[in-house]
């Protein structure tokens, strides 16, 4: 699985991305619960305020009663203003009821307590207008009415309080129903927001930590010298890049290491060569001026034949002894072959046909010394020599398409298929074959032709027992030397 | 090499169950999500009752009623008639009453709605006591009717109720019918103070004795309650063994007479002429404990004495008494019937 597919975000991007998700978790928890506080604080205080409300009209009418009896006996003029001032404060609370106290359910009732309220009232004022006027009958008529009138208002204040209380039960068992609900909500949005956390840590620790551990996976298995692991993969964040740089230092890395590699090869297949050389070099001087000298004592005796063959043998020797390390053209190799031919040739005579056919525009090919050679020289011990019947060695050349096409074919005896095999697999050794003019083995031209033309060369093995063998080499045209 | 090659397996191993694990933690994220969603929905819709500011739209007018007894089902029942009738009229209606008869508490109770300025009253005219605040209320402009029970010889206040004099006449003519020889009668008076109660006696006792064979041992109340009752039934027939007929004036009354039946282990048949038609009263019809009972119509004194105050409000003229039906039941009426 993979965490955040296709996202280009660094991880630092991903953090704050989170963070703050979680801070505005954080923040819609706590406003969630500040809020259902206050609610229910404002509620609480609204009931409250309902209580002292009905506690200050009954106050309130307590006192103008006191007030309207006390100016009653004393009937002083502070008296009366008290008496007012009280009454004020009465209609002013009683007025606040219908803001303040009244809704749709106690409607009737506190209706009723305001008409008693006026009633109350409207018989105190009597009272002291009358008593104002000298009708002591009628004052103490409605001051004996007004008294029974208060204790309707206490009557009604404690019925409201109690029809209050008997609301506010219901309220409150509403508000507790309301605070179990906020606590499954709270555990709720705590579930999730841990939940949701986890996944969210565990994704970027999945994004972050995987990566890591291919990287020292990785970096575990280059120390131990293993270059050729899987690629790792670049994502597009901090980690992304360590991986990108890792690749890039594992396939530099890789790439030196197999230059070394075939450089020291090269080198050392060149040494073997030089060795070679070197062992059949004792004294080339001397054996070329005596096989000059033979050559023109064969001419001298009318032996044309002798003297065109130590030439050959002659020519033959200086090409296999002459530089090593630089490259050469096909048209020196094909001379160097039809030498070869011509000494064959006057060995076995009729047996034995020689045949070159490579077009001209082939000919300034470049490949490393004796490449022809040794496989014809192979064709020949190998194929001809066993062969009893007529011998037929072909050297075709010509160009496809950007490659030059070389084919080394002859009739002779061919070879199993695991012969064949074992020529192109290139994990064994070089093969040391014997009886070569060169002392190098097929193996050791192709794996020359390999690191000459680094891998870019192709090379086939066509054969079958008894109907020849044909060598095809494929070299690109236009080869330069990447390295001197 | 060692301890690093540990340190690789151990992350390789946490990395293996973690695969099922991403999914049940998206599973429980998704449920406890809208399990939250749910639950904050519920915080969000209580209703909050004590707020209301808002004045509900009441009825025009404002009346009372005022009973004796707030659990008597048969005044309930007298409200309900009330109530539809207000209902119907845009009018606000209230109930109040003693839990008890208790005449005091009934005067002070007409005392406040005439002090809460309502636009009606309807009240049991128990006794005359309730003469100078009926007054009181009327020369403040608050119409007054009478329901269920009228003052006695009252000719100022319209009555809408049952002519109880006549039911207990017809109630009287009834035992006259069904009886034969000499036979000796037990009456349970609901209470001495209640007019009605005494106007149905009256009626019961003026139909009885038209004729010299019936005659009346007892006349006991009950004061309104089922137990006083149930005494003194039990008492009356203890004295009195050869009772065959006892007559109750109210609903109440004939729950104690059967109760004192009982209680009294009476060996003779004792007829029960009862008040009032309440549940209680029909199961007592068909196991014929009660053997006849006289159905009022509460209901409808309720409805006419709202109807008849919107009338005095409007300045109709109404007539003095207006008397509600009155039927007889007895075990065949009630056969096929639950409630009535």
């Amino acid at each position: 699985m993979k965490p955040f597919p296709n996202l280009s975000i660094s991880v630092r991007t991903k953090f704050i991305f989170f963070f703050i998700i979680l801070f505005l978790i954080m923040i819609s928890f706590s406003l969630f619960v500040v809020y259902n506080n206050n609610q229910t604080i404002q509620q609480y205080t609204t009931i409250q305020e309902r209580f002292f409300l009905l506690n200050d009209v009954s106050q309130k009418s307590a006192q103008t009663y006191e007030a309207m009896e006390t100016f009653l006996i004393r009937q002083l003029p502070t008296d009366l203003d008290q008496y007012q001032a009280s009454r004020k404060e009465l209609n002013t609370a009683k007025s606040r009821l219908e803001t303040n106290f009244q809704n749709e359910l106690n409607f009737i009732e506190t209706k009723n307590y305001q008409n008693i309220i006026d009633s109350f009232i409207e018989e105190s004022d009597s009272a002291v207008y009358s008593l104002l006027e000298g009708d002591i009958e009628a004052y103490s008529a409605s001051q004996k009415e007004a008294f029974m009138l208060i204790g309707f208002i206490q009557d009604q204040t404690l019925t409201l309080l109690n029809e209050d209380l008997s609301m506010f039960q219901t309220y409150y068992n509403a508000i507790n129903k309301r605070n179990d609900y906020v606590q499954l909500t709270l555990v709720f949005m705590t579930i999730a927001a841990l939940s949701f956390g986890l996944i969210i840590t565990y994704l970027f620790s999945q994004n972050i930590t995987r990566p890591i551990y291919r990287l020292t996976h990785a970096a575990r298995e280059v120390a131990r010298g293993k270059l050729d692991g899987p690629t790792l993969p670049e994502s597009n964040d901090e980690i992304g890049f360590l991986s990108k740089t890792f690749n890039k230092m594992r396939r530099d890395l890789e790439h030196n290491v197999r230059q070394l590699k075939e450089k020291s090869e090269q080198e050392k297949l060149l040494k073997e060569m030089e060795l070679k050389s070197l062992q059949s070099q004792i004294n080339p001087h001397f054996l070329f001026n005596t096989l000059n000298t033979i050559s023109k004592y064969a001419l001298i005796h009318g032996s044309e034949q002798i003297y065109k063959l130590i030439n050959s043998i002659s020519k033959l020797l200086r090409y296999n002894l002459g530089s090593m390390d630089k490259p050469v053209t096909l048209a020196d190799e094909i001379s160097v072959v039809q030498e070869y031919f011509y000494i064959q040739k006057t060995r076995f005579q009729d047996r034995v046909d020689f045949v070159v056919n490579v077009s001209d525009e082939c000919l300034s090919l470049k490949l490393p010394i004796l490449t022809l050679q040794p496989l014809v020289e192979n064709a020949f011990i190998h194929g001809i020599e066993p062969y009893e019947q007529k011998g037929v060695i072909e050297i075709e050349g010509y160009a496809r398409e950007d490659n030059v096409v070389l084919k080394i074919r002859d009739n002779g005896i061919g070879m199993d298929p695991e012969t064949n095999r074992m020529l192109l697999d290139k994990s064994t050794s070089t093969s040391r074959s014997t009886g070569h003019s060169t002392g190098l083995g097929v193996k050791n031209v192709f794996r020359r032709l390999e690191l000459f033309y680094q891998s870019k060369e192709r090379i086939s093995i066509e054969s079958e027992i008894g109907r020849g063998t044909t060598i095809e080499l494929v070299f690109p045209k236009n080869f330069t030397l990447e390295v001197d | 090499m060692k301890s690093r090659k540990h340190f690789y397996n151990l992350s390789h191993r946490t990395l293996v169950p973690q695969g099922a694990l991403v999914p049940s933690l998206i599973i429980v994220l998704f449920i406890s999500v809208i399990l939250t969603f749910y639950f904050f929905k519920e915080t969000i819709h209580i209703e909050t009752p004590m707020n209301g500011k808002g004045v509900a739209s009441e009825g025009d007018k404002h009346f009372v009623l005022i009973i004796q007894e707030l659990e008597n089902p048969y005044l309930q029942e007298l409200y309900a008639g009330a109530k539809a009738a207000a209902g119907e009229k845009d009018v606000t209606i209230e109930f109040w009453g003693t839990a008890q008869t208790n005449v005091d508490d009934h005067i002070k109770l007409i005392e406040m709605a005439i002090a809460s300025k309502v636009d009606g009253i309807l009240t049991q005219g128990l006794t005359h006591e309730f003469e100078p605040v009926i007054n009181k209320a009327v020369e403040s402009g608050i119409p007054v009717i009478y329901v269920d029970s009228d003052i006695e010889n009252n000719d100022k206040r319209t009555y809408v109720g049952t002519d109880n004099y006549q039911a207990g006449y017809e109630m009287g003519v009834t035992v006259l019918e069904e009886t034969s020889g000499k036979t000796k009668v037990g009456i349970l008076n609901g209470n001495l103070i209640n007019s009605n109660l005494e106007e149905r006696v009256q009626g019961f006792l003026d139909a009885i004795g038209t004729e010299d064979r019936m005659q009346v041992v007892a006349i006991e109340s009950s004061n309104l309650s089922k137990i006083q009752g149930a005494e003194k039934t039990y008492r009356m027939l203890k004295s009195h063994p050869d009772i065959s007929i006892m007559f109750g004036t109210s609903a109440l009354d004939s729950f104690g007479i059967v109760e004192g039946i009982k209680k009294a282990n009476h060996a003779s048949e004792v007829r029960v002429y009862a008040f009032d038609v309440l549940e209680e009263t029909i199961d007592l019809l068909k196991t014929g404990e009660i053997h006849s009972a006289l159905k009022q119509e509460p209901y409808q004194m309720g409805y006419t004495g709202v109807n008849l105050l919107l009338d005095t409000i409007q300045g109709k003229e109404i007539e003095d008494n207006i008397y509600t039906p009155i039927s007889i039941l007895t075990k065949e009426d009630v056969e096929n019937e639950t409630v009535s």
